[in-house]
């Protein structure tokens, strides 16, 4: 790569973020052969006799097989056309009707559906694609895709389904190539795999440990290899529900994917694209199992930002959010560590990362926390809040440190008065410190002067002096 | 011969050194009526909208709270807090302006003390409603109504009787002297002003019951603890010279025990740590980007039907 190109990539005000991005369709990496035959129009389910209806359903799922190019908005209009009724048809069709579901059409609808969903998803048109700025590519394929996912869907929640006839077609093959889906980059796509994967894994007990394996999986080359995935959020609003039906006591299998997967999901640089259905499961698991606190807190801990305000901002939500569903019990384990970084976020030059820290003094749960346990927290807090009361720049944050001093002396006042009285102490040793370290400076800058006096250059500069 | 055994030959005061501060303690004495008003008089005929003795103390925890957020001296809290209760006792105050009242008596107490602070901060900061002008015009009727200041004369506090104490103490034995700490006894003295059933007595009553519980607390319990005769005389020792100052101020007997019972109630509650009775009704302001992220977060969508875990069955809603 050439210094230029680097530059123009790692520069933040390139003209790529300013450029006006068009929205623009893409088509699958599949293409129709042009030799194939055309489609003709089939009768109407509803007009042939019941006894026929099976045999029609199979051949117009058949014919629903064939793909078509989208990319040429002019190419096999009628084809185009004769498709998209017939899979309105069958939305229809599946949905009023009872008894449609015999045994021998399953094979005939997941074919259809395979068809027609699995394909291999093409790169992005733009390879520095930033999920959080630039607008999404879409599938230009959508006007077939989307009354194909509506139809699975109808199919799953038909009451006719039978999981036990299903089960032969819908195997984990089939699960794997769906999963694989949730990378496409158009967003509507994901929203109907989501909720087709979560019927998927509601009525396939079989295949539940085998979804949950490969989400695993995703989710850690996601986090550890290549930190691109669109599809995360959507995953985690499945495991959302899943974790909320966890019987108890919990699996040490879910105890281990809330530590070795959920924490450190946390790390990924765009978090802030699933950060709030990552908190939604964090949550759940602890209204689930209160003693996973302390792991959940400590990894959030080791995680927590260095450099990036956004994702600070973040974690101080979900910390909040931790905070509103813990018991106290669990508070006194994490209160130390937790403070001491809540201390260093309300030091923050960064306004809104100071500001969202001192919102925990606006929930109530919390405040009372503190309260019971103040003799421990007031010390961790007081010196970050006197310092910055003097020398934050934001005079909203100053009013907040005011605001939250004075309900500390409210709490307990003799505490408050000791560690204004330890502070200060402390503030006049350093200055001491400081007092000492600049004299010594002196005195040596001094001393070094007293060598340099001109009877010491002088000898210095006597060439006999350098034999 | 050690220390110890020589204090026991009670050794008489510098009788030399012990004039300028007997002079000092005269002269307090006789404006001390001048300074400490009867606080009392807030109740007479208290009408709804006015400040009562409760509102009071909670006032005057705000200028505790003042004094430490301005890090400024000791002085400039006890001189605000005389103006204050000068004022409410001499002007029946109605609530609503008692908080510009409150940091204009702290503007005054700076003033006094020669102290600079920023005049839009202390507006802004405590949260008053009022402007540097209402406060400086307040400041001025506060003045002007009390009638107290002739030329630099300064007003005599609590605090300044406390440390006149202390120099007798000094003079009987600088050891006396060293066991209480300065910064700590006038915090203490502060928590005392805070509670009206305290600031009633006088200033030279309530100082010295500061020093009688103090010296109970530490020299009777060191004694008890090392079981040492020595400190045990030490001890009685202090109480005949509190008992001398209680005779050189005319200070009741009741009065001192009445005062006593109340600064011991009061201390005891702060030193365990209790929870203030006062609560002053704090605005939060923030920005509308934490509140609106503060919201989202619990709302951000509907979540899909909870798949029970030992069961194939969820809630037959279609898609979310």
């Amino acid at each position: 790569m050439s210094t230029t190109a680097f530059v123009d990539r790692i520069d933040p005000f390139a003209k790529r973020s300013l450029k006006k991005k068009t929205k623009k369709s893409q088509g699958s990496s599949r293409y129709r052969n042009s030799q194939d035959v055309e489609l003709q129009p089939l009768p109407l389910l509803k007009d042939v006799p019941a006894s026929e209806q099976e045999d029609l359903f199979m051949r117009k799922l058949r014919q629903c097989c064939v793909a078509f190019d989208f990319m040429d908005p002019v190419a096999d209009l009628k084809g185009k056309e004769v498709k998209r009724c017939t899979l309105n048809e069958l939305v229809d069709y599946i949905t009023g009707g009872r008894g449609v579901l015999t045994e021998p059409v399953y094979p005939e609808i997941i074919k259809m559906i395979s068809a027609n969903l699995f394909r291999t998803l093409p790169p992005s048109e733009n390879p520095d694609f930033d999920p959080e700025e630039d607008d999404p590519t879409l599938e230009a394929s959508w006007p077939h895709l989307q009354l194909v996912y509506e139809f699975f869907l109808r199919f799953l929640e038909s009451s006719d389904f039978q999981p036990t006839i299903g089960k032969r077609v819908i195997d984990q093959k089939f699960v794997l190539q769906l999963l694989e889906l949730f990378d496409s980059e158009d967003p509507r796509e994901r929203d109907f795999l989501k909720t087709v994967l979560h019927r998927i894994y509601g009525k396939f007990l079989g295949l539940r440990a085998f979804i949950r394996k490969q989400i695993n999986n995703i989710f850690l080359r996601f986090v550890y290899e290549t930190e691109h995935f669109n599809g995360v959020g959507e995953l985690l609003e499945i495991l959302g529900s899943i974790i909320n039906g966890f019987a108890l006591p919990l699996k040490a299998e879910h105890k281990q994917f809330l530590v070795k997967v959920l924490i450190p999901l946390h790390k990924v640089k765009c978090l802030s694209l699933y950060h709030a259905q990552l908190a939604y499961c964090v949550v759940q698991f602890l209204e689930k199992d209160p003693n996973l606190t302390e792991p959940v807190v400590r990894g959030l801990l080791k995680y927590w930002p260095k450099t990036c305000s956004q994702k600070e901002v973040m974690f101080l939500g979900e910390i909040e959010e931790v905070l509103d569903v813990i018991e106290p019990s669990q508070f006194t384990r994490i209160q130390e560590p937790l403070f001491r970084q809540i201390s260093k976020c309300v030091s923050s030059p960064h306004f809104q990362v100071a500001e969202r820290a001192l919102y925990f003094w606006n929930n109530e749960y919390i405040m009372s926390l503190m309260e019971e346990n103040n003799n421990v927290i007031m010390p961790i807090m007081f010196p970050a809040l006197y310092r910055i009361s003097k020398e934050h720049w934001n005079q909203t944050i100053v009013a907040l440190v005011y605001n939250v001093l004075k309900t500390f002396m409210e709490m307990n006042s003799k505490l408050f008065d000791e560690l204004t009285v330890s502070y200060k102490a402390e503030r006049q040793k350093e200055k001491k410190r400081e007092k000492e370290r600049d004299e010594l400076w002196k005195k040596l800058a001094e001393l070094e002067i007293s060598h340099k006096s001109p009877s010491a250059l002088q000898h210095n500069s006597n060439p006999s002096s350098k034999k | 011969m050690d220390q110890a055994s020589k204090r026991r030959g009670r050794p008489l005061p510098d009788a030399i050194n012990m004039k300028p501060i007997a002079f000092n303690l005269e002269e307090a004495l006789a404006v001390e009526a001048l300074y400490r008003p009867n606080l009392l008089v807030i109740q007479q005929d208290l009408k709804p909208w006015e400040v009562s003795l409760n509102s009071r103390d909670g006032a005057v925890q705000i200028l505790r709270f003042l004094r430490i957020w301005f890090d400024v001296p000791q002085n400039v809290f006890f001189t605000a807090v005389t103006y204050l209760d000068l004022f409410l006792s001499r002007m029946k105050v109605q609530e609503k302006y008692l908080n510009c009242a409150t940091i204009s008596c702290f503007y005054l107490g700076v003033n006094k003390e020669n102290v600079n602070i920023d005049l839009n901060q202390l507006v802004t900061i405590s949260q008053s409603k009022c402007s540097v002008s209402d406060m400086l015009r307040m400041a001025g009727i506060i003045k002007d109504k009390l009638k107290v200041e002739t030329g630099n004369q300064r007003l005599t506090t609590s605090a300044d009787i406390l440390m006149i104490y202390l120099d007798i103490f000094d003079c009987i034995d600088p050891l006396y002297r060293e066991k209480f700490k300065i910064e700590e006894l006038l915090t203490r003295l502060e928590v005392l002003l805070a509670d009206n059933y305290c600031a009633f007595f006088r200033s030279s009553t309530l100082a010295l019951c500061l020093l009688k519980f103090e010296i109970e607390q530490r020299m009777m319990t060191e004694a008890i603890t090392r079981k040492s005769v020595i400190l045990f005389g030490e001890f009685i020792h202090l109480l005949a010279k509190i008992r001398d100052i209680q005779v050189t101020c005319k200070i009741k007997t009741t009065d001192l025990v009445n005062c006593c019972n109340n600064v011991s109630k009061v201390l005891k509650q702060y030193d365990n740590q209790d929870r203030s009775k006062h609560s002053q009704n704090l605005m939060w302001r923030f920005s509308s980007s934490t509140l609106g992220r503060g919201k989202r977060h619990r709302n951000y969508h509907r979540p899909l039907d909870t798949i029970q875990e030992k069961s194939q069955c969820f809630s037959k809603k279609l898609r979310a």
